[in-house]
């Protein structure tokens, strides 16, 4: 840094000799002249220091009798004196120095730090949408209407810091990280009445009522749309008269064993890739939707797989532009005809049923009986049968009359 | 006078612990291995020649002996030395 410092200043390498040449050092010490690459040779000394200085050495020269020569000139000064003939270099680097003072007057990166929940790309097609983007003019950015906008824009975005630093933009942001619970946030808006209904038919296995009346008990049979637990609770005088009916959302757990029912069938004839061995990768360039690719030409073959990594490039950290490269990797292959044979089907249409059987078990259904048969034709193999499961098979309805409920209980306890 | 009052003013300088290179001047030497050398509080150069080099410290004189010895940064508050060191030594007036 030091030595850029001085050859944008310019400086000039020195020698000094006379008799009294650690004098001359002293004063120069004394006159707070700095130098530097001080060497000594043959009695003489060389060394260097800023123009400036140079020019407060004809009084110690005089006092010491030591005489100067200048040996060499260096920096931005001397480089530009020697090239003042150079009209068309002196016309770029103004032209350099013009351009940039032009281009600083524009955003040119945004810098988005604190982000975790909303991504930056999220935000910035927020800001763009806003009128916000790479390449504005400084002038026309408000720190403080873009903080404001981002905070009304985004509900989790508890507090925006927005200032620009030289060409860019940069926003902190914090965002409210903790989830709301529903069932212990305070200000969670009431759930309306209501009751729940079978949603499929079955034998309930378990019931534990939260909320609500139950209308029916474990072990006893439902359809499709029965009230299970009612969200009207009848509440009665002392005489034992129900007084009026008061509504609740109704909660409860309710554990319904019903039958799925299964059927998968797929050809025995089927068509595999066989890769050939070819391979061939070319690189792109693309400009818009113009795409140039190395080498040039399609590869052989009637069948392939392609396989594309594409990059875009970025003038800043987040200042996308519309320039892409990448590679295209092809595969050849051809298909070949396959016939399973009894134990393969099987294996796959064994292996098909675990896949759904899994994906029911993601969804909190537990199996506890399967039921399934698999028949083998010439041409095709088809798996069917049914699945018991326990499941939480409720759905919530809005209150009505318990007339119609099944399995009604009179003596059951509210909860 | 000023030697009669120096036992007193190191005994308060060591009380209240400032380092003594501030309040006596004293030359603050600091090596980089033995090719660099920071010498802070120098009085003048008595002599420099490309193998030795003799500095006033103010309470004495200090020489530096070595080979391709050279000045990178010479200024009245600090020189510093390059080139291959091989001995110093101090010389005091007393």
């Amino acid at each position: 840094m030091q030595h850029f410092t001085r050859s944008m200043t310019g400086y000039v390498t020195i020698r000094v000799h006379g008799k009294d040449a650690e004098r001359f050092l002293n004063l120069c010490a004394a006159r707070k002249i700095i130098l530097n690459q001080l060497v000594e040779n043959q009695g003489y000394y060389s060394m260097n220091l800023c123009v400036s200085d140079y020019k407060k050495l004809q009084p110690i020269c005089r006092k010491t009798n030591c005489k100067v020569h200048i040996l060499s000139k260096h920096g931005l000064p001397f480089f530009f004196y020697r090239n003042r003939k150079r009209k068309a270099f002196f016309a770029g680097f103004f032209l350099f120095l013009l351009l940039q003072l032009f281009l600083s007057g524009f955003i040119w990166n945004i810098h988005i730090t604190g982000n975790q929940i909303n991504s930056t790309r999220t935000l910035l097609t927020f800001l763009e949408q806003k009128g916000v983007y790479h390449g504005m003019r400084k002038e026309r950015v408000s720190c403080a209407e873009i903080a404001s906008e981002i905070r009304a824009g985004f509900s989790d975005v508890i507090w925006v810091s927005s200032k620009v630093e030289g060409t860019q933009l940069v926003l902190q942001i914090k965002e409210n990280m903790e989830k709301k619970d529903p069932e212990t946030a305070g200000d969670t808006p009431q759930k309306q009445p209501c009751s729940l209904a079978a949603k499929k038919e079955g034998r309930i296995i378990k019931m534990i009522t939260r909320s609500g009346k139950p209308l029916t008990t474990a072990g006893s049979l439902c359809k499709e749309g029965d009230i299970l637990v009612s969200g009207e609770i009848p509440i009665m005088n002392d005489s034992g008269e129900v007084v009026h009916y008061e509504k609740v959302a109704a909660d409860a757990d309710i554990l319904l064993a019903t039958k799925i029912y299964y059927y998968k069938e797929f050809s025995r004839k089927v068509q595999r890739k066989k890769y050939t061995g070819e391979h061939s990768k070319r690189y792109f360039f693309q400009v818009g939707g113009f795409r140039l690719l190395f080498p040039a030409g399609d590869p052989s073959g009637l069948w392939q797989s392609q396989k594309e990594e594409q990059h875009q490039l970025f003038l800043t950290e987040n200042y996308a532009l519309p320039f892409y490269y990448g590679s295209v990797t092809t595969d050849s292959y051809v298909k070949i005809p396959v016939y399973y044979e009894e134990e393969e089907a099987k294996a796959k249409a064994k292996q098909l049923l675990t896949l759904f059987c899994d994906e029911l078990e993601k969804k909190g259904v537990q199996i506890s009986e399967k039921n399934v048969k698999i028949n083998l034709t010439d041409a095709t193999c088809i798996t069917k049968g049914y699945l018991s499961v326990l499941e939480q098979a409720v759905t919530e309805v809005p209150c009505e009359p318990t007339a119609g409920a099944v399995g009604k209980d009179e003596t059951s306890h509210e909860q | 006078m000023k030697k009669l009052f120096r036992p007193f003013r190191m005994a308060a300088v060591e009380e209240i612990q400032i380092p003594s290179e501030i309040v006596n001047r004293e030359a603050l030497l600091t090596f980089f291995g033995h090719r660099e050398l920071n010498i802070e509080n120098y009085h003048k150069v008595v002599c420099f020649r490309e193998t030795y080099l003799k500095l006033s410290l103010g309470s004495g004189f200090l020489e530096i002996y070595g080979n391709h010895l050279h000045m990178t940064y010479f200024s009245r508050e600090e020189l510093h030395i390059a080139g291959n060191i091989s001995e110093i030594h101090f010389e005091d007036f007393c």
